[in-house]
């Protein structure tokens, strides 16, 4: 199995509670990879640990190694990190401006000033999304303005504009409805095709329908990592095992 | 129990009924009794007369005012948001962020009279600047950096986190999260706690008279001379006796139409950038 991320012993507390203890995992590269577990048992502090954002929370304390392509994360500054491991939240999280400027805004950040450019990018994005067709008259309009499915594919397209290898989503689909959900889900499954993806979910039907490999999470530790197949079929440890029979979670 | 809703519904309503009542009055009989004596001329001339005032008009002191506030809220705003933004983004100590709200809790409480001796004692005298806009205005500015510190901080820690967060995701730095995302997205709250304050400086008469406010001055063309202020004209026509007061009160009535004007224009401003962005 070929990894993009590797996590070694990583141990992680938010004011001296422990949130992760020695978690060590890998995440294959051009692969959905779906951490879930019950409430509380750290899922979101992982996938914020994997690009650095844990470190903007005060009070946080972390240990142990995050490699990302072999190299370990501590060698990367966190700007680098952040474009090359992209993050959308739980919440669709638009900025309060037009949808060309949400695309638009890393490229300049990176020096794209020219419109044509600008505009190949803000095309290929929402395409990629499969956004643009329902959109294309309105990128001048408030993103703020979409409805929520709308706006979490305006997020993911975001994410994608500066060219990321790892996409992590933090419960992307939690705030939306069956429909916009089915089309993240759709989109999802395109996107693996170039990127690899890291997905938290709540959903254990999502987590099967959508990843090649689960991590299963307990109280801060890595319980159990597999291929999904296996994983739901027949899970190694008497914890998964509980936690899909519906005994907690 | 039904005894004791009613007695709280009662006081909610007489209180709320009160409080109307005496807004309404207070700038009823302000408009009232100052509206009489509003003109052009006395928009647009200078005050004149043997009793300085009681000819002409009140331009000069309505130019001064507006200079006053300039100059106030500039001083003011910058560091005001500066603060906050450092607060909310940079502070990583609990400790230093409680020490920062009381110095700025103290300085909210420092008696404007105070802030203008010691602006009369630092910037007049030691520093030399004399009396003018300049020195007045850091008074002002002093007074206002709370009160535009605070209505900038909520707005900052309202926006949410995970906004500030899409920000960082995208590789950005946090100054440019903030000079792209924090600042734009605040404009409303910055502009209308800006407005407020410099409201709230245009009334304020203490700081002012040792270090820049004058009797009489013609409109203000540097900020290193004095100027007239609408609330030491007002002050000093009250001094002078009955023969000046309705006179004083077109004065009130200029400055509580401007200061309304400033508020509805910011409240209306507000309202159509949320609608815009939110629906």
């Amino acid at each position: 199995m070929e990894t993009i991320m590797d996590v070694r012993n990583l141990t992680v507390s938010y004011e001296g509670k422990a949130a992760l203890k020695d978690v060590t995992v890998s995440f294959p590269k051009n692969e959905i990879t779906a951490i879930i577990g019950p409430s509380g048992c750290g899922k979101t502090t992982l996938l914020q640990s994997l690009n650095g954002l844990i470190t903007e929370i005060s009070g946080v304390r972390c240990s142990g190694e995050i490699q990302l392509e072999g190299q370990s994360i501590d060698g990367i500054s966190k700007e680098v990190l952040r474009k090359r491991v992209g993050i959308v939240f739980q919440t669709p999280m638009p900025f309060p401006f037009s949808v060309y400027k949400n695309l638009t805004y890393a490229p300049k950040y990176y020096g794209i000033h020219k419109k044509s450019e600008l505009d190949r990018i803000v095309e290929e994005k929402l395409r990629m999304v499969g956004l643009y067709e329902e959109i294309q008259n309105d990128l001048h309009k408030s993103a703020l303005k979409f409805s929520g499915g709308q706006q979490q594919r305006i997020c993911i397209a975001r994410a994608l504009t500066v060219e990321p290898e790892v996409i992590l989503l933090d419960e992307p689909c939690s705030a939306l409805d069956v429909q916009s959900t089915a089309v993240i889900e759709k989109t999802l499954l395109e996107l693996k095709k170039r990127y690899s993806l890291i997905i938290v979910t709540h959903n254990i039907a999502q987590a099967k329908r959508l990843s090649d490999r689960v991590v299963f999470l307990k109280d801060g530790r890595m319980v159990e990592t597999a291929k999904t197949s296996e994983f739901f079929a027949e899970p190694k440890e008497k914890e998964s095992q509980e936690f899909l029979g519906g005994m907690f979670g | 129990m039904h005894f004791r809703s009613f007695i709280i519904r009662l006081w909610a309503y007489v209180g709320m009924g009160l409080v109307a009542g005496v807004i309404v009055f207070l700038f009823g009989y302000i408009f009232y009794k100052g509206g009489a004596c509003i003109s052009w001329e006395f928009l647009t001339q200078a005050p004149a007369g043997a009793m300085l005032g009681q000819e002409g008009g009140i331009f000069p002191a309505i130019t001064g005012s507006l200079a006053f506030t300039l100059t106030a809220v500039v001083i003011g705003a910058v560091p005001a948001i500066a603060t906050a933004l450092w607060i909310v983004f940079f502070c990583h100590s609990k400790r230093l962020e409680e020490i920062l709200h009381i110095v700025i809790q103290c300085i909210a409480g420092v008696p404007s009279i105070v802030l203008g001796l010691f602006a009369y004692s630092l910037f007049v005298r030691d520093l030399q600047f004399g009396r003018c806009i300049l020195s007045s205005g850091i008074a002002l500015g002093i007074m206002v950096l709370p009160f535009i510190e605070v209505r900038a901080e909520k707005a900052f820690r309202e926006l949410p986190q995970q906004m500030i967060h899409a920000v960082y995701a995208l590789g950005c730095t946090k100054t440019h999260a903030m000079l792209t995302v924090v600042l734009p997205a605040c404009r409303a709250e910055l502009f209308s706690g800006i407005i407020l304050g410099g409201c709230y400086a245009m009334g304020a008469t203490a700081p002012m008279i040792f270090t820049g406010a004058v009797a009489y001055a013609s409109n203000p063309t540097s900020i290193l001379k004095p100027a007239m202020a609408l609330p030491l004209h007002l002050y000093l026509l009250v001094a002078q006796g009955t023969a000046s007061l309705g006179i004083a009160y077109g004065t009130a009535f200029v400055m509580m139409a401007v200061i309304l004007i400033s508020n509805m224009l910011v409240t209306i401003y507000a309202r159509r950038r949320q609608r815009a962005w939110k629906q």
